[in-house]
């Protein structure tokens, strides 16, 4: 399949771009298994059990990149226990479909998002 | 749009189209009908088939037409081991197209031995590894001429003088050197060759296989005697005419064309090696085949650099992984010494006689911007490669 157009528009116009000041926390990821090697830095802010904010820097495909964008529009304001039962498939579906190819892409998001959320575990 | 990936495939030359297009309807006969359209067909055939063969400095009898490239490594290596099968041997560089490669997996899995000499930083075979690598059990030595994404152009010279040394048959893939550089079978030591025709702005489907009249590989299909009894089948006529014409074409015109592209390459490396944390793959422009350019942007991925790119209307090739499904990086890339953050970040630049100066101002322009824009949003800089970048310098060493 091609690329949606919200894919398009995530990975053009991302969202959430840079760095959070004070963070409650910041989890880093790297797509090693297969040899990609798309890293992602996101940073969340919580107050009162709903994350408030969220940024992310990536070196990373147009698929990362937009998985990302579309992370934070879909977590910011979200309880962080909601946002912790979100899917690849989740995010695959807000972002109207991705190839085959891009799959890592959302995994990696979500890895990232559940690191952030769960520092400990 | 600004097409400027013309080593995955080029645009047909006009003249080109208007020497193929009787074959498609007037004179469209089967070659091995006996009536008058199939003596017609079959007589441009031949004419198609002497027309290259003069090209490269072969007799007609020694040239079939096969469906590409690809097809021909494949008859080429799997039947000359079929003509050979006391030599259990099979030498390629780590460098070669993925039909080769994937030729010799199999041969492997079947219990060949197989060598993969290694190349130096910028691409090239050290002769000298293949002297220790041959012995009298190896069948074929099979070096691509000029590399699809590197643009290294090897010795072939040299390297067939050490096949031969130890009677092993010596193959090229030469889909993308032929008609940009001089290729002479006989003052190559050339045994076999393969060659398309949609790499010099001839149709796609169709390309050659060049065999000495003493490396003849056994066919790998059955049918009809067509093409010296080694590829059954009827001929493709209209795209052999192409093949002949975009051959007669480039050949034609090939110092010109080096020239010209040689003027494009040296902009276009001037102007992207100005932006900070770029590295040349492959060697120095004025050594690789002409209009091909690879460079790596480090910390980004190229993939989405090609991405922005693209909706800039300029079309391009990555090196990344993740444009395709398996992630692997490009083996060529990791073969000369990248790790797999800088294979990532590579993108090849390949022109042809149609591309324009004002088209690579605009492309340095454009990646400039994209370049820029993808590093804004990443917070993994340069410390990373601070030790591998030594001294920052564009150029790599060998």
């Amino acid at each position: 399949m091609g690329y949606s157009q919200q894919y398009i528009e995530h990975f053009t116009n991302p969202r959430g771009i840079g760095d959070i000041e004070n963070p409650d926390a910041i989890a880093e990821v790297k797509h090693e298994g297969g040899g990609c090697f798309d890293t992602i830095r996101l940073g969340i802010k919580v107050s009162n059990g709903i994350i408030t904010d969220v940024k992310f820097r990536a070196r990373a495909c147009s698929g990362t990149i937009a998985a990302c964008s579309a992370l934070v529009d879909k977590v910011t304001g979200m309880k962080t226990d909601d946002a912790d039962k979100l899917t690849p498939d989740d995010l695959a579906n807000y972002l109207g479909g991705i190839p085959d190819k891009k799959q890592h892409s959302v995994e990696l998001a979500i890895e990232a998002l559940k690191k952030a959320i769960n520092p400990e575990s | 749009m600004i097409y400027f990936d013309n080593n995955d495939t080029t645009p047909l030359h006009p003249d080109v189209l208007e020497a193929m297009l009787p074959y498609f309807k007037d004179r469209f006969a089967n070659p091995s009908s006996l009536h008058s359209l199939g003596l017609d067909a079959d007589t441009a055939v031949d004419e198609a088939r002497g027309s290259i063969a003069e090209a490269i400095n072969a007799d007609p009898k020694e040239l079939i037409f096969t469906s590409g490239a690809t097809e021909s490594n494949n008859l080429a290596i799997l039947g000359s081991a079929q003509t050979r099968p006391s030599r259990r041997h099979l030498i390629i560089s780590a460098i070669e197209h993925t039909s080769v490669l994937n030729v010799a997996k199999r041969l492997e899995k079947e219990g060949y031995r197989v060598t993969r000499l290694p190349v130096d930083g910028q691409g090239y075979i050290n002769p000298d590894a293949l002297s220790n690598a041959i012995d009298d059990d190896t069948f074929i030595v099979s070096i691509v001429h000029g590399n699809h994404e590197i643009g290294v152009i090897q010795d072939l010279k040299v390297l067939s003088e050490i096949a031969h040394e130890k009677g092993a048959w010596f193959h090229t893939d030469a889909a993308q050197s032929l008609g940009k550089i001089p290729f002479n079978v006989t003052e190559l030591g050339i045994d076999l060759a393969s060659f398309n025709a949609h790499k010099l702005h001839g149709p796609k489907g169709i390309g050659g296989l060049y065999y000495g009249n003493k490396t003849r590989p056994k066919r790998l299909m059955e049918g009809a005697p067509q093409e010296h009894d080694m590829r059954p089948g009827t001929e493709n006529v209209p795209g052999i005419i192409g093949f002949a014409e975009a051959v007669k074409i480039a050949v034609r015109d090939q110092a010109e064309n080096t020239v010209y592209l040689k003027t494009l390459i040296s902009r276009l490396a001037e102007g992207l090696s100005e932006i900070p944390h770029t590295l040349l793959n492959g060697p120095p422009p004025e050594e690789r085949l002409p209009g091909n350019l690879n460079v790596t942007m480090l910390y980004i991925e190229g993939e989405a650099i090609l991405m922005h790119l693209s909706m800039r209307e300029i079309c391009v090739s990555s090196g990344s992984a993740c444009s395709s499904k398996s992630l692997t990086p490009s083996s060529v890339l990791t073969s000369i010494g990248l790790i797999h953050e800088e294979a990532h970040g590579a993108i090849r630049f390949s022109l042809s006689r149609f591309n324009t100066i004002d088209e690579v101002e605009t492309v340095i322009t454009k990646t400039k911007e994209v370049v820029e824009l993808l590093r804004s949003m990443t917070a993994f800089v340069p410390e990373l490669h601070s030790e591998r970048m030594g001294a920052k310098s564009f150029y790599r060493k060998r």
